[in-house]
């Protein structure tokens, strides 16, 4: 595809840019996408938005901030800090990453509301489209319900998804026609 | 047609045919029925907020760019004179603080205009042929609600047949009331125009950066200002709708000096 960043001397060394071993037996994107709950395929696809957002980081011209699953990729990232540190920083990047946590406040959230939509303003610019709004949500959604997620364990918790809205109102009008079907039947 | 509803679900079964014929025939009514317009080149924020034909819209987007320039700041659940606020357009109109519907009334002839402009430009139709519009594509409706109301004065001898024609006619009225509440102003070129422009401009309901909250505001409303410098506004603006903007009465603006005397 022909976008503005093809033709940036950085893309290509971070488009190809696999972190970790290739000989591992679970290799990064495979475990990420493990503690996510994710599919490999979604793994795949947060890994390619992850190096979208590492490039956007070294070119942009203003601090950026990743959706909650570029996010999950830029921790576990940093925990493998050979690889981070020594190969991605002193190596391809024109300058050290560092990952700043907001200190909390209406203050922090609006910065971060500014720089989450610089970041997806920057984004349709050097990649020439919208970022896919799966893994780049609306900043709602990133600031104020993503990060209220917590770690659970499935050994103690029963996980049941939650029904969306029009599931929930079908489910609604099934079990009505069901109870009506009965009762006008007279079984009830 | 009595010998057509024999029990409950065949009453069921032709009220819902009825009424489902209904809606596509008033949605095809609608999109072909509605005056073809003339397309402009719309730029503006205020423009695009007019062009929403939600009376409120433009309001919202006026709001929120004097917000951005800082000629309106919010304390206290009230808007009051900005660091910039001398040139605002509302200074003469308004007596801060202010409350929503205090500034919603100050920009309403702005808003009036904004939208005559656009109807003398061919992307919004008229009252009287929104109008008309309006009467033609309910008409398809009277056939579910002729239904209805027959098999009410006629309801058999089984008690059972009472809640399905109080249902049907309750859906029949709910679908009717929401054909008209759905129906906009705009031209076919309008609708073109500004389906274009949700379209070019999607990110910007995602995530809008300062610098253009007020074209956010004006294409998707003020809940794109939630979780951002803005999110205030938004909570005025749902208050008010809910009717619960009243003034308290020991609000005030502080810090904003006296507001003209040049000195």
């Amino acid at each position: 595809m022909n976008y503005l960043a093809n033709g940036h001397a950085l893309w290509p060394k971070l488009a190809e840019y696999q972190v970790g071993p290739e000989d591992a037996r679970l290799g990064f994107v495979a475990r990420l996408a493990r503690e996510n709950g994710w599919s490999q395929a979604h793994g795949d696809r947060v890994m390619a938005e992850y190096r979208r957002f590492l490039f956007l980081a070294a070119v942009a011209e203003h601090r950026v901030t990743p959706s909650d699953a570029v996010d999950q990729a830029w921790h576990l990232h940093l925990t493998y800090s050979r690889d981070y540190w020594d190969r991605l920083c002193a190596a391809i990047l024109p300058f050290p990453l560092h990952h700043g946590p907001t200190a909390g406040g209406s203050d922090e959230q609006s910065r971060y509301f500014e720089q989450y939509a610089q970041t997806l303003a920057s984004y349709a610019k050097w990649f020439g489209s919208d970022a896919p709004v799966d893994i780049w949500p609306g900043a709602y959604q990133r600031l104020v319900v993503d990060p209220q997620a917590r770690r659970v364990h499935p050994r103690d918790v029963w996980i049941i998804p939650k029904p969306n809205a029009w599931q929930a109102a079908a489910g609604m009008l099934a079990a009505a026609l069901l109870l009506w079907t009965i009762i006008s039947r007279g079984s009830l | 047609m009595p010998g057509l509803v024999t029990s409950s679900s065949s009453f069921w079964l032709i009220q819902l045919a009825l009424l489902a014929t209904a809606i596509g025939v008033s949605l095809f009514l609608r999109k072909f029925l509605r005056p073809i317009g003339r397309t402009q080149s719309i730029r503006t924020a205020g423009e695009f907020a007019a062009l929403s034909a939600m009376p409120y819209r433009y309001a919202e987007q006026a709001i929120t760019a004097m917000l951005m320039r800082r000629e309106l700041v919010i304390e206290q659940g009230k808007f009051c004179t900005g660091p910039m606020g001398r040139s605002t357009q509302l200074s003469a109109k308004v007596v801060f603080p202010a409350s929503w519907a205090d500034l919603e009334k100050a920009l309403y002839l702005d808003a009036r205009h904004a939208t005559e402009n656009l109807e003398y430009a061919g992307m919004l139709m008229s009252r009287p042929t929104q109008l008309g519009l309006a009467v033609l594509t309910l008409f398809p409706f009277a056939v579910p609600m002729w239904f209805g109301l027959y098999y009410f004065d006629a309801i058999p001898d089984t008690p059972r047949f009472f809640i399905p024609i109080i249902f049907g006619s309750f859906l029949t009225a709910m679908a009717t009331l929401t054909m008209l509440f759905t129906l906009h102003r705009r031209t076919q070129s309008g609708v073109e125009v500004w389906r274009k422009a949700q379209q070019k401009h999607q990110r910007l309901r995602r995530a809008a950066p300062r610098d253009q909250t007020d074209f956010a505001v004006a294409l998707f409303g003020t809940s794109v200002l939630i979780g951002g410098e803005f999110e205030p506004l938004h909570q005025m603006r749902a208050e008010s709708s809910s009717g619960d903007g009243g003034g308290a009465g020991d609000s005030g603006c502080g810090g904003g000096g006296c507001g003209g005397c040049g000195s």
